[in-house]
């Protein structure tokens, strides 16, 4: 899970919580463990946006989850009462974002709406941030809407105006829902986890591919075949065993493909 | 079942609209401006969406009625398809839609009227009779508890004298043509591959045996029915399966009551099947050598032509050829 989040105060508690620790990044706080990455983006839309870039470019696998957590106004959800957004809109662009709601949660939803200032309009129905847009809008570029989400927690409305707002409020605001936090970024991992390549696949398509020089085309082709024999349920070995008894690239392209025929239909 | 309903800012309030939205007090409803802001975006994964789709309830504009391929029809001669809905309940992995849409959400329109008009025209365009079928881009029946779609086109459909309508579908949903008197121009068809292979590829659908007894009700309360044995799926013993599926449909249905039978091999345009064939790299159905020809995907024509033979082959000792059409692409 790669998690953007404005302020630490909001962070801390994610990063207590999944054991993250600080590691080197020449232009943002960044706190990493072998499973997820957090980066400070501080506040705005352009912070937001460039900081989603930075940690996209610096985890580097395509189709990793994202969050957006951070703490919201919001026109009529209590003080403290934590949102996912079912629709994300923005104050100076005509765009909206639905982020998916595939997965099970005791999050409330709502929409929410980003600001390039702060803002002491609240709007019936509605959250205000000052970062959520930015981000889809950049998350997007780097894995697909489903695997894209954003949570908010109240931190104001208009019985507790944002001018009566402490930042040092915000940590145990989040921390007291990491549970529904969690769950959600437990489902999100495993759905991004279904999306990633067969490692296995690769490895014998790797070796396989060693045993003769294939042009890009009939790498294309052998890829396929061995994704195929796979999924038939064939032995790997004896793949490897006919491309080595092969006399060039061509020839073991046929072999493979003239082994896998009699195979080729459902069970 | 569906837990977040997007309904277009222009429908809010529509008393059908309202009467969906009360099926679902649980579900959060998200106001848009227009569909497409949450069906057509890219970036989307059909595969992810499929696990629980959302319900998008739009107005749909321009043309709603369409003509239907030439080579695609059960003995009409004109021909058209109208798509109330976009998407379907079950999850077969043959299904075109995987790789013709870019969301699994269920567009419903509720714009019933407007499709009445076009469906009017069109049947009054010709004095011979004229075919709509309402089952290509979802499932007729599978979701007729969310659309009402069924309840309220039979009646209007009963007004056209020269107008048919196929049903198409696998759900076994059918207590909606159990309550009402039979009606000699809608043909119930429901679409069959041998059980071994619709538990690998038809996932949610109702088993064989229960679509071979929805079939039996409807054809003993006087619905015509239809047998659609497409897509043929080449498989491990393919002739004993087809003629082990064929033996249980009619020993259940009787000839009399079936209006048509098409056969159609699996195929669909290459586009579709390289999009669906990478959301499911590791599906069996994929590894059943395929080639491109001419734009659309599908078995070697010897193959194909192999399957269908045996098909046909096997269907005459059941039914009158007349009654027996094939698909091409």
């Amino acid at each position: 899970m790669n998690f953007v989040i404005a302020f630490i105060g909001e962070a801390q508690p994610i990063i207590d919580y999944y054991g993250l620790t600080k590691a080197t990044h020449r232009s943002h706080p960044l706190f990493q463990n072998n499973r997820h990455s957090l980066i400070l983006s501080g506040s705005g839309k352009e912070r937001s946006s460039w900081a989603t870039e930075i940690l996209a470019k610096h985890t580097g696998t395509p189709n990793q989850a994202w969050i957006n957590l951070g703490i919201a106004g919001h026109g009529n959800f209590a003080k403290g009462d934590p949102f996912i957004a079912g629709k994300i809109e923005d104050d100076q662009a005509e765009e909206s974002f639905y982020p998916p709601r595939i997965y099970y949660s005791s999050l409330q939803v709502s929409s929410v709406r980003t600001c390039t200032e702060p803002s002491l309009q609240y709007e019936e129905g509605q959250g205000c941030d000052m970062e959520s847009h930015a981000f889809y809008k950049t998350a997007i570029q780097f894995s697909i809407r489903e695997l894209i989400q954003v949570i908010k927690v109240v931190s104001d409305n208009p019985s507790h105006p944002l001018d009566q707002f402490s930042p040092q409020e915000a940590p145990a605001m989040i921390h007291q829902h990491l549970p529904a936090i969690d769950a959600l970024v437990r489902q999100m991992d495993q759905a991004s986890e279904s999306l990633q390549t067969d490692q296995t696949l690769e490895q014998s398509f790797i070796a396989i591919r060693k045993t003769h020089s294939f042009s890009v085309t009939r790498s294309h082709q052998l890829h396929q075949l061995i994704r195929h024999a796979k999924i038939l349920g064939l032995d790997m070995g004896i793949m490897e065993e006919l491309a080595r008894s092969s006399s060039h690239a061509g020839d073991a392209i046929q072999k493979i493909s003239d082994f896998l025929k009699p195979h080729r239909m459902l069970g | 079942m569906i837990d977040t309903i997007y309904i277009e800012e222009g429908i809010e309030g529509l008393s059908k609209s309202d009467e969906i939205i009360s099926r679902f007090p649980k579900a959060t409803v998200i106001p848009c401006k227009h569909y497409k802001e949450i069906f057509n975006p890219s970036g989307q994964s059909f595969r992810l969406q499929k696990k629980k789709p959302a319900l998008i309830l739009a107005r749909q504009t321009g043309k709603l009625v369409h003509p239907i391929p030439p080579t695609y029809g059960v003995g009409g001669k004109h021909n058209f398809y109208f798509s109330h809905l976009l998407n379907c309940l079950y999850d077969c992995r043959y299904c075109f839609l995987q790789g013709m849409y870019p969301s699994a959400h269920y567009l419903l329109f509720v714009n019933f009227e407007d499709f009445e008009k076009e469906i009017t025209r069109a049947a009054q365009s010709s004095t011979d009779p004229s075919w709509f079928f309402s089952g290509y881009d979802c499932d007729s029946l599978a979701l007729e508890s969310v659309t009402g779609f069924v309840a309220h086109f039979l009646p209007f459909f009963n007004t056209l004298p020269n107008a048919w309508l196929e049903l198409r579908t696998k759900s076994v949903n059918t207590q909606v043509l159990e309550k009402i008197d039979p009606q000699s121009r809608t043909v119930v068809a429901f679409s069959f591959t041998p059980d071994q292979v619709s538990k690998q590829v038809e996932h949610g659908v109702p088993s064989v045996r229960a679509r071979i007894q929805a079939m039996h009700t409807l054809a003993k309360r006087g619905w015509p029915v239809g047998l659609r044995i497409d897509p043929l799926l080449d498989c491990q013993d393919f002739e004993n399966r087809y003629c082990q599926l064929f033996e249980d449909i009619f020993a259940q249905v009787p000839e009399h009551a079936i209006h048509s039978v098409s056969v159609g091999a699996f195929r669909m345009p290459s586009g579709f099947y390289k999009k669906i064939e990478k959301q499911y790299p590791e599906e069996a159905l994929f590894a059943g050598g395929f080639q491109a020809e001419n734009g659309y995907t599908g078995y070697l024509r010897e193959t194909e032509s192999r399957l269908k033979q045996t098909c046909l082959r096997l269907l005459e000792k059941w039914i009158d050829p007349e009654k027996v059409f094939t698909c091409e692409t």
